[in-house]
């Protein structure tokens, strides 16, 4: 009998963490909605084919035929759905998006990890300054200290550093593939016999770091300056190094690193990319970077874009993390004391009115809650 | 309290035979062998603390973020499809899989064959690989049981000496992947404690580049 319970991967969530969440999502889209960016809610059924191409598709989905014959799926990204309502809608560009909503994936069974993840974020689409990029560095920091996190980390990177440099001396694609999986897996061992046969390229002590290359922003541009990188990939280390000295200057007491060696957050990623972690978190908190060429899945046309995504979840774990239950206040009162009842309850903070018809009946209630007991009634 | 980098260490023989690497490369491992029943210990010289699991459950902790560290076999990691980072190979616990069975199998019988293992996920990809529908019995313990019984047509397993197989008279009638033992960390873990984490690797690092003496 299935009836009164979860499938595994999924599940409940009440009170305090349902409270910090909401509160979370709040103070989110709250913030967005301040600095003039529009809400878009997109539905939680989809087309596969949006996701397709990318990563986000090859993940595992919950899958289902819709009554066309089609194959839909619960969402397992919210940047794909977006670029789709843009590209199918006369929306008039440059905009800026906000969302918010849960996402579906398949994890490894009774591996502890959720199916259903809520997420916010924002999107900036039409825009190809670096301002954008700038803007969704400020909402980063701001957001952190809104939300109260401390020890943030800024990551930057490029998402198509390795791809650009290993294509300037390797023309199989699945060779690089390869090299590429074993430097973002940091396979080590698998990587050092990968790059072996380049032991006489110029590029070979890069390769040989290559997995080490991220840090304090000053170590790892001190690092790369070294090399005689090739021309596609100079236009991005300039907006990188441009980015760091900018982030330097604005938020002085920020903690930003750089990362070379990893794999973009999402597929259809095509610039520079950005994240950030706090000492608490045990993944990234957000997340985001340029999409230059996302919007070609949906249209004939490519529009520069830039996107930011929000884990509501980690955020909630975090918050929840060393916070105390507080104890909750019980207001028992007789029926004439109605708006007395109602005054005490906008007064003390966590409260609740008990409706026992008697006081006996009220204590036991308080009693199982483990809360405090207010007796407005002078002992009926 | 600093916090204190966390290591999953697999029971039994991978912390047999990491005990004496780590100890090479100047580990205080006193505590880990001095005490039976304990499975969680602080080491005493340096901000590290062990935590002896089974192989699979330190798959687990490492993906959830419950540990930093992870010392485990290249089987589990393949069988879990571990996402962590695999930053040392230690070379020890060498084995390999094969596909076993009795002697009056035929691998080229037109059938469905039926092949029992502890790593449904390693079997299915060598199958597949090889264009082939099998259908996998998961078996918990003594694999080399299920064909002698008729369970199975054959058995895909890891063998170090193929000691077992022999005994129980089965053949090995093909080579797959090789499993040794590795050092695996969570990519959260890595940015958060570079330098621990590094220092742990690196001094491991040394010990097994050297020469071993026995």
């Amino acid at each position: 009998m299935m009836r009164n319970q979860l499938p595994t991967g999924v599940r409940d969530e009440l009170g305090d963490s349902a409270q910090i969440k909401e509160q979370i999502v709040y103070t989110i889209q709250n913030y967005l909605k301040n600095r003039g960016f529009d809400k878009v809610i997109t539905p939680v059924v989809e087309y596969q084919d949006v996701f397709e191409d990318y990563d986000a598709g090859q993940k595992k989905l919950f899958k289902f035929l819709a009554s066309d014959g089609n194959m839909v799926v619960l969402r397992p990204d919210m940047t794909l759905p977006v670029a789709r309502v843009v590209s199918s809608t006369n929306i008039s560009l440059p905009a800026k998006f906000y969302y918010s909503g849960d996402i579906f994936r398949i994890n490894r069974a009774l591996s502890g990890s959720q199916d259903e993840m809520t997420q916010a974020g924002a999107e900036l689409i039409g825009f190809d300054s670096i301002k954008a990029e700038q803007e969704c560095l400020v909402m980063m920091m701001q957001l952190s200290e809104k939300l109260e996190l401390t020890g943030v980390q800024i990551e930057l990177g490029i998402a198509r550093f390795a791809l650009l440099i290993l294509e300037s001396f390797i023309d199989d694609e699945s060779q690089i593939k390869e090299i590429e999986s074993a430097l973002f897996q940091k396979q080590i061992t698998q990587y050092n016999k990968l790059i072996e046969p380049f032991a006489d390229n110029e590029l070979y002590p890069l390769l040989q770091i290559w997995p080490r290359l991220f840090g304090p922003t000053d170590e790892v541009l001190d690092q790369i300056s070294d090399f005689e990188l090739p021309a596609e990939i100079q236009a991005e280390i300039k907006e990188l190094k441009q980015l760091v000295k900018w982030m330097a200057d604005k938020f002085p007491a920020a903690d930003v690193q750089i990362d070379l060696s990893a794999k973009a957050p999402q597929d259809y990623y095509t610039g520079i990319t950005f994240q950030a972690f706090s000492a608490k978190s045990s993944s990234y908190l957000f997340s985001g970077g340029r999409y230059d060429h996302l919007m070609a899945h949906f249209q004939n046309k490519n529009v520069a874009a830039i996107g930011l995504g929000i884990d509501i979840e980690r955020l909630v774990e975090i918050n929840q993390a060393g916070k105390q239950k507080q104890q909750r206040t019980f207001i028992y009162f007789d029926d004439a004391q109605w708006d007395d009842a109602e005054q005490k309850l906008t007064e003390i903070p966590n409260s609740q009115l008990c409706l026992a018809d008697n006081l006996e009946q009220a204590k036991q209630i308080v009693k199982a809650q483990d809360g405090k007991l207010l007796d407005l009634s002078g002992g009926d | 309290m600093t916090d204190r980098i966390k290591i999953a260490l697999t029971k039994g023989r991978v912390e047999k035979q990491t005990l004496p690497l780590l100890e090479q490369a100047g580990f205080n491992m006193a505590p880990v062998r001095d005490n039976k029943r304990k499975l969680i210990f602080d080491l005493p010289d340096d901000p590290y603390t062990v935590i002896l699991a089974k192989g699979p459950d330190v798959s687990t902790y490492l993906s959830q973020g419950a540990v930093d560290i992870g010392i485990v076999g290249s089987d589990i990691l393949t069988e879990q499809q571990n996402q962590a980072y695999e930053l040392l190979d230690l070379g020890i616990g060498k084995c390999q899989f094969v596909l076993a069975s009795t002697k009056d199998f035929d691998p080229k019988a037109s059938r469905r064959k039926v092949i029992g293992t502890k790593y449904p996920l390693i079997t299915q990809r060598y199958f597949a690989e090889k264009g082939e529908d099998v259908e996998v019995v998961k078996i918990e313990g003594s694999v080399e049981l299920a064909p002698l019984i008729g369970m199975a047509d054959a058995i895909v397993d890891i063998t170090e000496t193929g000691t077992t197989l022999r005994e129980n008279h089965l053949q090995i009638y093909d080579r797959l992947q090789e499993v040794s033992t590795r050092v695996v960390v969570n990519p959260m873990s890595l940015k958060q404690h570079r330098q621990e984490i590094f220092d742990f690797v690196d001094r491991l690092n040394e010990v097994i580049k050297k020469p071993q003496a026995n």
